[in-house]
């Protein structure tokens, strides 16, 4: 494919409501409750009603287990407990990351299979990993992890710090660097009464925190929370119906995800990949982006995002967010201005989608990145990823 | 080429959960040899109860017990009852609808013959001496004879009722997975060399990267077979992690170092640990090498491995290529 499609699915589609429910460490609430809190929210803040939605879709979806507290509630829960109706369901894990229910959701407005989707992702892993600690999660020994689980390579940080340790290695990206994503996020959680973690963090208190596989320490793994968010999409048409100033999709990033059986890139290959195809989506470029909600499940993810997506050149993120200031309110890329999920809380991956609306409507109070017309959102490490670029509406 | 390793494994383990309203109800009464419904708002009687109306989303009004007696209103027969059923003989999955219900539930009926069995027969409840609150806690239900006294058909309401805020009961079920996982010719071929001190790679045809472990074909051109390469037992260390906590499952003693180790000739880095090396030492470059269990101990596995240890030689300055694919 080579220059800009003259006919794009994104440009019937447009996010005309969004909504979260509380969030916290442990709420102690059910799933199911966070998700009927959100959707309501999303959907009032659309200016519809319950009988107006004919889609829903999620991620992961139903019948997947994971850890405790990740898959939230299926779609027959929500359609169940609300007395929805959708024509068009769908929930999945395999495709692009956490956007694979707004891309689905999408493309059913587009092919005039749904009018309105509601979107939503749900974490409870706040309350269920404290439920479960010590007890043993299984890992699934087939294909690469049947290589890699007895030597205890199973479990993701030590994946990532494996590929952070050789980003370090390559092009000699220090622990002060990638302190700074840890430290923006925090600075930024602090401005949003919504984020989980808010106490002062320095870069002192980074490089004393307690290590959990070199060169990620604490600070560098997103915080387990209980929460939902929910976005509702509607087709073009309705824009104008919208009471909120909606927010378009100017472009869809996706990619294959890697072909090895184990991942040994030191770049994210995959983000790579559906970053250049997203870019040939679009007449924009990466210097019109104005915020960003870059996936931090740990650090060294946004910084990878950050050479996939063409802010820096391959193996530059260090340099690039050295002292913060670039990657800070006021900066040239503020990213995470919720706090991320390192600070924010692991709202998985829609958290960033709803905080880009926030920032493209102009209602993200004090941490507003002045005149923010266009956002770009990545999710997911490996195999699985997805990014977006949005875009604010007219009015 | 030999057959492909097996391996049987057997998952099993005592799974209790609570259950609350309706269903707390519903499973208390069968301890008690009680069969109990709940009353929609507009006066239908749902067995099993639910706590709340499927139609209208409301709230259900009361419970209510019901008789023994009641219908098959639709019914399929299993010749052959297999493991996982109720029964050891031929016997009939049923929808039975209860004297005084206005849904069916889903039950057993035990009769010697499917030519027994006929939609409208009228059956009761054959309960269990020792009942635990279980739906098996009813064996089967069994054919009405035509000179049995039926019971009346319960619509006592209130006595034995549970209020919805009462305690939940606890109950307690029995999970058993068992498998058997085979890893496939080529794997199996690489793990019985291990069993032997030797570790087998595998080279592609097409573009003649090494890959260990040896795989059927070349992830990257998608060619294959690939041809059978012995690899050294010794490589360099292309990325490594020493891990400060303990992962849920993990046994290993902390902290410990996490690698990737590209062996001499191959082109893709394998994970294992490194050992005999204070952690603050280890260093992308790195030469390594394996330390082998003792002769009794080698097994098809890569555990055979204890982990790779520096081997006295000066390091490489970059520890070669991470990637090959790409």
């Amino acid at each position: 494919m080579s220059g800009r499609p003259l006919d794009k699915f994104e440009d019937d589609v447009v996010i005309s409501g969004i909504g979260q429910s509380a969030i916290g460490p442990r709420l102690g609430r059910s799933p199911l409750s966070l998700t009927i809190d959100s959707i309501t929210a999303a959907v009032d803040d659309a200016g519809l009603s319950f009988d107006d939605v004919d889609g829903l879709t999620s991620y992961p979806g139903g019948g997947t287990a994971f850890g405790p507290g990740f898959a939230g509630p299926s779609l027959a829960d929500i359609y169940d407990a609300i007395g929805l109706e959708p024509a068009f369901l769908m929930g999945n894990f395999e495709g692009p990351a956490q956007l694979g229910p707004i891309v689905n959701g999408c493309l059913a407005i587009s092919g005039r299979l749904a009018r309105h989707v509601v979107v939503y992702r749900t974490v409870t892993e706040g309350s269920a990993r404290m439920a479960v600690r010590g007890s043993h999660a299984d890992q699934p020994a087939a294909g690469a992890p049947e290589w890699i689980t007895a030597f205890g390579g199973g479990p993701a940080p030590i994946g990532y710090a494996l590929l952070a340790q050789r980003h370090f290695h390559d092009y000699g990206t220090s622990r002060q660097q990638l302190a700074q994503i840890a430290l923006t996020a925090r600075a930024h959680a602090r401005l949003n009464p919504s984020a989980v973690l808010r106490d002062p963090l320095t870069l002192q208190d980074y490089l004393e925190a307690r290590m959990i596989a070199d060169p990620l320490c604490l600070l560098d793994c997103d915080v387990y929370c209980d929460g939902s968010t929910a976005i509702v999409l509607s087709h073009v048409e309705h824009a104008a119906d919208a009471p909120q100033r909606v927010v378009h999709f100017e472009a869809m990033g996706l990619a294959p995800p890697p072909r090895s059986q184990y991942a040994q890139h030191v770049d994210l290959q995959p983000g790579r990949r559906a970053a250049e195809g997203m870019w040939r989506r679009s007449d924009l470029r990466p210097a019109d982006v104005d915020v960003a909600g870059l996936y931090d499940g740990f650090s060294i993810l946004a910084m990878l995002w950050l050479e996939a997506l063409g802010f820096c050149g391959p193996g530059e993120s260090g340099a690039f967010v050295e002292g913060g200031t670039r990657i800070s309110l006021g900066g040239q890329l503020p990213i995470n201005t919720n706090g991320g999920q390192l600070s924010g809380g692991r709202l998985h991956g829609l958290g960033f989608v709803h905080e880009m609306c926030l920032q493209l409507r102009g209602q993200a109070g004090d941490r507003q990145v002045k005149d923010a017309r266009v956002a770009a959102v990545a999710v997911g490490a490996l195999p699985y990823v997805g990014c977006m670029l949005l875009r604010a509406g007219d009015r | 080429m030999s057959d492909a390793l097996r391996a049987h494994h057997v998952l099993a383990f005592s799974y209790r959960r609570s259950v609350g309203g309706a269903d707390h109800r519903f499973l208390s009464g069968l301890a008690e040899a009680e069969i109990w419904g709940s009353r929609t708002a507009d006066g239908r009687i749902l067995v099993p109860p639910l706590d709340h109306d499927p139609d209208t989303g409301a709230r259900t009004e009361e419970f209510v017990r019901l008789g023994d007696v009641g219908v098959v209103r639709a019914w399929t027969w299993v010749a052959e009852p297999g493991p996982e059923h109720p029964a050891d003989r031929g016997f009939a999955y049923a929808l039975v609808e209860l004297d005084g219900a206005d849904a069916a539930m889903l039950h057993v009926v035990d009769v010697d013959n499917e030519r027994e069995m006929s939609t409208g027969m009228r059956v009761r409840a054959d309960w269990r001496s020792v009942r635990v609150g279980s739906i098996l806690d009813i064996r089967a239900f069994v054919p009405l004879r035509a000179a049995e006294a039926v019971p009346a058909a319960g619509r006592s309401t209130g006595t034995g009722s549970i209020r919805r805020d009462e305690a939940s009961l606890s109950v307690v079920s029995d999970i058993r997975l068992e498998y058997t996982y085979e890893p496939g010719l080529v794997a199996s071929a690489f793990l019985r060399s291990i069993a032997q001190r030797r570790i087998m790679g595998g080279r592609c045809s097409s573009c003649g990267g090494v890959y260990v472990p040896a795989r059927p074909r070349c992830p990257a051109c998608r060619v294959g077979p690939m041809a059978e390469v012995e690899l050294d037992d010794r490589g360099v260390v292309t990325s490594y992690t020493v891990v400060h906590v303990p992962f849920d499952g993990m046994t290993l003693e902390l902290p410990f170092v996490s690698a990737w180790v590209r062996l001499d000739g191959a082109d893709v880095s394998i994970p294992h640990l490194l050992g005999e090396v204070p952690p603050e030492e280890v260093r992308v470059g790195q030469r390594v090498e394996a330390v082998w269990r003792p002769d009794d101990e080698l097994a098809p596995t890569w555990e055979s491995i204890r982990y790779f240890r520096p081997t006295r030689v000066t390091p490489e300055p970059d520890g070669g290529a991470a990637v090959c694919d790409g």
